[in-house]
C-alpha cells in the first residue's frame, strides 16, 4: 500500500511527501468503508438470492413500486438502508444482570477482528508480470496467512465472551457451540490451507498469488492451487461456511432452539456490529479463497499492460485497477457460491457437525497435505526450486 | 528516552516471571492457578526471544516454539484434570482436594 | 544498522503486559481473567513483534489465544455458575507468598544486571551456516524461511519428539477427562439417552 500511495500522491500534487501515518489512516478509513459499504451490498444480495431461491417475496418487492416493475433485480433494494437507519436508531440496552465488562467488550472484539484481518489480503499489484511487482494490499506480511488464521481465532473469543456475559442460558450455549464448532473447524482449515503455502514456500498471501501466477511444472494453466489442491479447496470452502457460523452450520444460531444464540441480548449498535462482522467476515473467507486457490488478481496467461491509450485520454495504473476488477469478479463468484450453499441445505445436528469435521474433513486435508507436498517435492526436484 | 536493550525484556520477563509465580501460590481455583502457569511460561518464552534477538542466535526461537507446543500439551491435560476433579469433587478449590480416594 | 527497539512501544507494551497479568491474578471472576490473560498473551506477542520475530507473534496468538485460552474458558464454563464471583481468592498466607516472589524477583534483577551479556552490537546477519541439504541460510532478521531451515537441521529429533508428546497429551487428555462409562448410562452417542 504505502509505495503506491506514496507514488500516487506524489503524482497528483508534484513531488508533495505524505507523512508516515497517512497510508495507515487512509487504509484504516478505505477498510471501514468497504466493510460497512460491502455488507450492505451482500445483505442485499444474500436476500435477491434468497428470494429468488426460496420464493420470499419481500426480497423482490420493498420499496418503490417503479423499480421492482422494472427487473427483478432492482426490486427489494430499499430494505438494507431501512434496517441500517432502524439499528442506528434503536435505543442501546445493557441488561440489568449482565457482566458489562464482558457484555461491552465483546462486539468492540469481533469487530476489531473484523477488521484487523484485512491488514495482509492482496487485491492487486502493479508492474505485473515484472520481476518485483508491488502487491497492493494494506501490508503485504511475510506471515500472511498465519496472521489472518490467528486473527480469526478472536472471533471465537469475542462469541465466548458474548455468551458468557449475557447472563443467560441460551446465549451460553450457543455462544459454547459456536466456540466448539470453530475451533474445530479451524483444524481441518489449517490443514487444508497448509497445502497451497507448501507448494508456494512461503505465508505470504502476495507471494502465492504470484506463484500461482507462474504456474506449477512450468505450465502456467496447472497454477491456481485450485488444481493441484483441489481436496484442500474443498475442505477449505466447508470450513469457511462453519467458521462464519452460516447455515448449514448456522448451529449457535439457530432460532427454534435458542433464539438468536449469544446475541440474543444485543439490540441496536452492539447487534450490528455482530451483524456486519458476520457478512465482513464471510466476504474474507471468500477473498482468502481468491487469493489461495483462484490466483488472485491474475489470469493465466494475461498481462495487462501498466497504463491504456483510450485516444483521447490516458488511463494510468491500468494494471492496478484490472487486477482489482479481476480480483473482486473472483471474490463476488465465491460469494454466490456460498449463497447459493446457504439456502439449498438444512441445517446439521451438532453432534453430525462435530463428526464431519473431526472424522472426515481433517483425514481429507491430510491427504490434500501428503498430495500437495509429492507435487511440491517434484516440482523442486525436476522444475528446481519452488516458483517463488 | 534511552534506548531499550537485552535488559529490559530480561527484566520484563522476571517482573512477568513472579507475577505469575504468585499466582500459582496464592490462588485456589485449578484454572485459576493454570492460567498462572502460562504466564511463567511467556516470561521464559519473552526471555528466550529476547536472547535470540541480541546475542544473536536462531536457537532461542526455536526453543520458544517447542515451550509453546509443550505449553499446549500441558494445557490439554491440565484442563481434562480439571474436569476430572470437578467431577469427583463438584468443586475445583485445590485446597480441597486433599483426598487420597477418587 | 544497530537493532533498536521503539521505547515508547516497548514501555506501552510492558504495561500492557504488566498490568493485565495483574488483573490475572487477582481478577475476582475467573472468566475475567481469563480476558486479562489474553491482553497479557496479545502484549507478548507484540513483544514478539518488536523483536520482529513475526513468525512467534502469529503461532503465540494462534496458540495460546485460539487454543490454550479458548480451552481454560471453556473449563471455566463448564466448571462454575455463570456469575459466581470467585469469593475465595486466596490461599490463607498471601503474604508470605508475596514476599517469596519479591525475593526471587530481587534475585532475578540482581542477577540479570551483574551479568554481562555477549551481546552482538550488530545484529543486521545471523551467523551463517550451511545446513546438510546444502543451503546456504543467513538473514538479517529471523524469519520464517531460517526458522523453518533451523527447525529441520540440527533439531529434527527434537521437533519429531514434540509432535509425539503432543499426541500422548491429547490421548491422555482424552482418557482422563472422559466419563467412565457405567451401565445405566451408555457412553455412545446421544440416540439411546431416554429423558
Amino acid at each position: 500500500m504505502e509505495p503506491i500511495f506514496e507514488q500516487f500522491v506524489r503524482d497528483l500534487t508534484g513531488g508533495f511527501q505524505i507523512p508516515f501515518w497517512a497510508p495507515m489512516l487512509v487504509s484504516l478509513g478505505l477498510v471501514l468503508a468497504f466493510i460497512a459499504l460491502n455488507a450492505m451490498f451482500m445483505i442485499w444480495l444474500e436476500r435477491k438470492i434468497c428470494g429468488r431461491i426460496q420464493r420470499r417475496l419481500g426480497p423482490m418487492l420493498t420499496g418503490p413500486k417503479a423499480w421492482a416493475r422494472f427487473s427483478m433485480w432492482t426490486g427489494g433494494w430499499f430494505q438494507t438502508p431501512c434496517d441500517s437507519v432502524k439499528l442506528l436508531l434503536k435505543e442501546d440496552i445493557v441488561p440489568a444482570q449482565v457482566d458489562r465488562f464482558g457484555f461491552m467488550l465483546a462486539p468492540v472484539l469481533i469487530f476489531m477482528a473484523a477488521l484487523a484481518v484485512y491488514v495482509p489480503l492482496p487485491i492487486s499489484s502493479t508492474a505485473h508480470g515484472q520481476p518485483s511487482p508491488i502487491v497492493v494490499a494494506v501490508a503485504d506480511l511475510d506471515i500472511g496467512l498465519l496472521y489472518v488464521v490467528a486473527i480469526t481465532t478472536l472471533t471465537i473469543l469475542a462469541i465466548l465472551t458474548a455468551g458468557w456475559a449475557s447472563n443467560n442460558k441460551y446465549s451460553l450455549l450457543g455462544g459454547m457451540r459456536a466456540g466448539v464448532q470453530i475451533l474445530s473447524y479451524e483444524i481441518p482449515m489449517l490443514f487444508a490451507l497448509m497445502g497451497p503455502m507448501v507448494l508456494a514456500g512461503s505465508l505470504s498471501l502476495g507471494d502465492l498469488v504470484l506463484v500461482q501466477h507462474a504456474g506449477l511444472f512450468g505450465v502456467p494453466f496447472l497454477g491456481w492451487f485450485l488444481v493441484p489442491s483441489f481436496l484442500g479447496a474443498v475442505v477449505y470452502l466447508i470450513c469457511a461456511v462453519a467458521e462464519t457460523n452460516r447455515p448449514p452450520f448456522d448451529m449457535p444460531e439457530a432460532e427454534q432452539e435458542l433464539v438468536a444464540g449469544f446475541s440474543t441480548e444485543y439490540t441496536a449498535m452492539r447487534f450490528a456490529m455482530f451483524y456486519l462482522a458476520e457478512f465482513s467476515n464471510t466476504f474474507v473467507v471468500c477473498m482468502i479463497f481468491t487469493a489461495v486457490f483462484l490466483g488472485g488478481w491474475t489470469l493465466p496467461g494475461f498481462v495487462p499492460p501498466g497504463s491504456l491509450n483510450l485516444g483521447f485520454f490516458h488511463l494510468p495504473y491500468f494494471d492496478l485497477l484490472a487486477g482489482m476488477a479481476i480480483f473482486f469478479a473472483k471474490a463476488y463468484a465465491v460469494v454466490l457460491l456460498l449463497m447459493w450453499i446457504r439456502w439449498t441445505f438444512p441445517r446439521l445436528r451438532p453432534d453430525h457437525l462435530m463428526t464431519f469435521g473431526w472424522k472426515f474433513l481433517l483425514p481429507l486435508s491430510f491427504l490434500n497435505l501428503l498430495i500437495c507436498t509429492v507435487l511440491a517435492a517434484v516440482q523442486q526436484i525436476y522444475f528446481g526450486g519452488n516458483p517463488g | 528516552m534511552s534506548p531499550i536493550g537485552l535488559n529490559h525484556f530480561l527484566g520484563l520477563g522476571a517482573v512477568l516471571f513472579c507475577l505469575g509465580a504468585y499466582g500459582v501460590l496464592t490462588r485456589r481455583n485449578a484454572i485459576a492457578v493454570l492460567m498462572s502457569l502460562e504466564l511463567m511460561f511467556n516470561a521464559v518464552n519473552l526471555n528466550l526471544v529476547a536472547f535470540a534477538r541480541f546475542l544473536p542466535n536462531l536457537d532461542g526461537v526455536v526453543l520458544a516454539v517447542f515451550v509453546i507446543a509443550v505449553a499446549a500439551a500441558e494445557a490439554a491435560v491440565g484442563v481434562a484434570l480439571v474436569l476430572s476433579i470437578y467431577r469427583n469433587f463438584r468443586h475445583i478449590d485445590l485446597d480441597q482436594v486433599d483426598t487420597m480416594k477418587g | 544498522m544497530i537493532f533498536d527497539p521503539n521505547p515508547v512501544a516497548f514501555w506501552l507494551l510492558a504495561a500492557m503486559v504488566t498490568g493485565c497479568a495483574l488483573a490475572v491474578i487477582r481478577a475476582h471472576k475467573l472468566y475475567h481473567a481469563g480476558l486479562a490473560l489474553v491482553g497479557t498473551l496479545f502484549g507478548v506477542a507484540g513483544l514478539y513483534g518488536l523483536l520482529q520475530v513475526w513468525f512467534l507473534a502469529g503461532v503465540q496468538v494462534l496458540v495460546y489465544v485460539g487454543a490454550i485460552v479458548i480451552l481454560l474458558l471453556f473449563a471455566i464454563m463448564l466448571t462454575h455458575h455463570m456469575m459466581t464471583p470467585n469469593l475465595k481468592t486466596l490461599s490463607t498466607q498471601p503474604w508470605t507468598a508475596a514476599a517469596m516472589c519479591l525475593m526471587l524477583l530481587a534475585v532475578l534483577l540482581g542477577g540479570i544486571l551483574s551479568s554481562t551479556w555477549q551481546t552482538a552490537p550488530d545484529t543486521t546477519v545471523y551467523p551463517t551456516w550451511t545446513s546438510q541439504s546444502g543451503f546456504q541460510v543467513a538473514e538479517a532478521i529471523p524469519s520464517v524461511k531460517a526458522l523453518g531451515f533451523r527447525l529441520l537441521d540440527p533439531f529434527t529429533l527434537p521437533f519429531e519428539m514434540v509432535s509425539v508428546l503432543i499426541l500422548v497429551a491429547m490421548i491422555a487428555a482424552l482418557a482422563v477427562a472422559r466419563k467412565p462409562p457405567t451401565p445405566e448410562d451408555p457412553a455412545e452417542g446421544c440416540e439411546e439417552v431416554v429423558p
